[in-house]
């Protein structure tokens, strides 16, 4: 079945009709089952839209890629040199043979991850080039054992739902640290992996460990248990490796996420609208050529999309520009209906402080809030320049309570409490009713980490912040939580994949 | 005219192209003289706009337009002017080192060098020893300025510097090294003459170097 996303004129999945009544019957209810944000309206999204279509027609890009030139020529692009434009249908054609949902399995082709609508996913962030230890504060270079001991409290944390390799390892050969992380996420935690390459051949290896854990190509394919992402350059460019891993994991037929790095006033128009044209125009056009590989692959619409603060040249991952173009992007994929690639959990602060609690609680309730699906980079510090185990703890809490508030309040009859409040009466109390025992569990969420405590009792813990706090629980996931071990002999397999390399 | 200094100064520092071109050839047909013209008028102008971004009261892209409407009032200029007088503060060839692909902040710092009045070679990205050596021959730099962002790239900086030794060409040209996993110690240790941590700081290094 091909999409229509034109026509995509209804809210997705926020509104719907409700199912139980009062006792009365009624016509015409409707109930937010859930928190409601939306970015732009549909008339927002479709002139958006336009804009794109004209930018890839008018302006077009740069691919530096002989054979995707070839491919674009072919589809009815407009190619002259490495320059390509693209006529509106070829990508509206992209748009609607790209699958509307991807699903994600870990490492025992468990499905977990569903990647359409408004469904939401949190995960950490990869490459950075520090860590901030979280036992004795020292920012450094990680190491290998930096990378298995972040993959084993991913593993445990009930929020995070799926791994990316907090940092580059900087012990192993540095051409193929790549496929190093790879192999230390397979061997450390079962939750799916969305990862990255240098290159192409890096990649076919990877892929080969990940066949070698689900038993066959046709397996993996029908329950993946990674992504890959690849960066085209703002503005406009697609090099050659990345362009060249979207087009083999279109091969493969695996899902990509295809993600730009714009920043706004650099390397892209300072106008939120107008970079998040240009995001579009780069993440679609990657498309064209993916789906000319192989048509109905997986793909998936990233971009990590910001601004440069003016003063510092550093670029920001926290700000109310980065929050809201995150949100318009993710409005755009739900309107295309591809699946969405999203930021959050990130802070630009130094340190796990203040700031940086206030820039991950704003920043994950902003992307749950619309609902892009596959939310990464959480734990990631200074703009992206180190990782921080301290803080992805932190993350953790912070998405449960964001879980919560997207619920929303129910209401019904049973959470509209007539019966109670009858039962108790004025002046008495609730604490030992039933009512209370059957739903405040269901209804209230449970911090871990953050205190709700007396005075009293802190006081005599030592008066711990937030930070202390999350070492605390985080020495104990790490004595007690045990990952499910890879089989000795896939193990072993993965390991001669990497050393033939 | 002194006034018409002051004005042209103002206009440089608010980043008016055409108001400081227009300024620049009036007081060119007046009569005035050139070198005052840069020295009283244009560069007090940048100067001021130097200070205010160093404590956060301009950003770069407005350091940009200023240093674009110093440079429009500086062509009309130059022709007027014998070699000697001809303000430049060096020659710079930058580049990303070789495999990365990563020019953003090469390009700031470029950007930066030449509002600064510095002459600058931009070779681009994934610039390997051989560029470097090339270019060195081609444009004889005071400063060879090297950008990596990976970690993986950064340790082909050392490279260069040994092409430079072997070519005996290290002690004509300064190595100046810079991108966001560089510090002072990776600096130290592959024996360059400098680092910076920002573009701003880059421009200032430079001066410092060929002082
Ligand atoms: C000569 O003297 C000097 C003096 C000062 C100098 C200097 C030279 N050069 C720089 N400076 C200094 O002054 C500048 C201005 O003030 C400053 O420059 P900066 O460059 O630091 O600052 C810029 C103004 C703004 N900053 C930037 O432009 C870099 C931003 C981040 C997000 C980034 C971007 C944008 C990109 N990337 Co890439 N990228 C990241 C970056 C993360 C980050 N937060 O820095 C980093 C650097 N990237 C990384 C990676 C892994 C990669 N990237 C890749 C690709 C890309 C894009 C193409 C998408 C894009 C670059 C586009 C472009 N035209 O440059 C890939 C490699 C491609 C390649 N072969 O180079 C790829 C491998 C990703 C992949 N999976 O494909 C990580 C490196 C990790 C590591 N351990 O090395 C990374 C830290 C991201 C992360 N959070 O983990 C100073 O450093």
């Amino acid at each position: 079945m091909m999409k229509s996303f034109e026509t995509l004129t209804k809210d997705t999945g926020t509104n719907k009709i409700g199912e139980r009544g009062l006792t009365m019957p009624r016509s015409n209810y409707v109930a937010n089952s859930s928190l409601c944000f939306q970015l732009f309206t549909h008339q927002q999204c479709a002139e958006i839209h336009s804009a794109v279509l004209e930018v890839l027609e008018r302006v077009g890009v740069n691919i530096h890629h002989q054979r995707a030139l070839a491919i674009a020529r072919k589809a009815g692009a407009y190619v002259d040199g490495q320059r390509v434009r693209f006529p509106a249908a070829l990508v509206e054609k992209s748009i609607r043979s790209a699958p509307s949902r991807v699903v994600l399995s870990d490492r025992n082709k468990q499905r977990r991850i569903f990647l359409e609508g408004h469904n939401f996913y949190f995960g950490p962030g990869p490459t950075a080039m520090n860590t901030i230890d979280p036992f004795t504060g020292e920012r450094r270079v990680p190491v290998l054992e930096d990378t298995c001991r972040a993959s084993r409290v991913m593993d445990a944390l009930p929020n995070i739902d799926f791994q990316m390799d907090f940092g580059t390892p900087s012990d192993v050969d540095r051409k193929t640290s790549d496929v190093y992380a790879f192999e230390a996420l397979l061997n450390n935690s079962t939750k799916p992996i969305v990862h990255w390459s240098y290159n192409t051949r890096n990649l076919k290896a990877m892929v080969e460990m990940a066949v070698a854990v689900a038993g066959s190509l046709q397996e993996l394919q029908n329950n993946p248990l990674c992504a890959f992402y690849c960066e085209p350059i703002s503005p406009l460019t697609h090099e050659f490796d990345a362009l060249d891993i979207a087009m083999a994991m279109a091969e493969y037929n695996l899902p990509v996420i295809y993600t730009p790095a714009p920043q706004g006033g650099v390397t892209a128009p300072a106008t939120l609208a107008g970079n998040i044209v240009q995001s579009l125009a780069e993440s679609l056009s990657g498309l064209v050529i993916h789906q000319q590989v192989r048509e109905g692959a997986p793909f998936i619409m990233g971009g990590v999309i910001t601004i440069m603060d003016m003063i510092s040249t550093q670029i920001t991952y926290a700000s109310p520009e980065f929050n809201l173009m995150a949100a318009g992007l993710i409005r755009m994929a739900q309107f295309y209906e591809i699946p969405g690639f999203s930021t959050a959990g990130c802070s630009d602060s130094k340190s796990v402080d203040q700031q940086a609690g206030i820039d991950i609680a704003t920043n994950c309730l902003m992307a749950a809030l619309s609902g892009g699906n596959l939310i990464h980079d959480v734990g990631y510090m200074e703009s992206g320049m180190s990782t921080s185990l301290q803080s992805l703890v932190i993350g953790d809490e912070v998405i449960g309570q964001v879980k919560r508030l997207i619920r929303g309040i129910e209401v019904n009859k049973e959470t509209l409490a007539l019966d109670a409040i009858e039962a108790v009466g004025p002046g008495g109390d609730f604490i030992g009713e039933e009512h209370t025992y059957n739903n405040f569990k269901k209804e209230w969420w449970m911090p871990t980490l953050f205190n709700r405590g007396r005075h009293d009792s802190w006081a005599a813990q030592g008066k711990p912040d937030l930070a202390e706090l999350a070492s605390k629980r985080l020495r104990i996931l790490l004595e007690e939580h045990q990952p499910q071990a890879l089989n000795e002999d896939t193990k072993n397999r993965i390991r001669q994949i990497r050393l033939a390399l | 005219m002194s006034n018409y200094l002051e004005d042209l100064a103002q206009s440089v520092i608010v980043g008016q192209e055409d108001r400081v071109k227009q300024l620049t050839q009036q007081a060119i047909d007046s009569g005035a003289d050139p070198v005052e013209i840069i020295n009283q008028g244009l560069i007090p102008g940048m100067n001021v706009v130097g200070a205010r971004f160093k404590v956060g009261q301009m950003f770069v892209p407005e350091v940009l337009m200023s240093a674009r409407a110093m440079n429009g009032g500086m062509e009309l200029v130059k022709p007027l002017l014998l070699d000697e007088e001809l303000p430049t503060a060096g020659k710079v060839v930058l580049g990303t080192v070789k495999g990365d692909l990563h020019d953003i902040g090469k390009n700031l710092v470029g950007m930066m060098l030449e509002s600064a009045g510095f002459t600058v070679v931009n070779l681009g990205v994934d610039a390997g020893p051989d560029k470097f050596l090339q270019a060195i021959k081609e444009h004889k730099p005071g400063i060879i300025g090297l950008s990596a962002l990976l970690t993986t790239t950064m340790l082909s900086m050392k490279d260069t510097i040994e092409v430079l030794k072997e070519e005996g060409l290290r002690d004509k040209v300064k190595v100046i090294i810079g991108g966001a996993p560089i510090s002072q110690d990776f600096a130290d240790e592959i024996g360059a003459d400098g680092f910076a941590p920002d573009a701003a700081s880059a421009t200032d290094l430079c001066k410092k170097l060929l002082a």
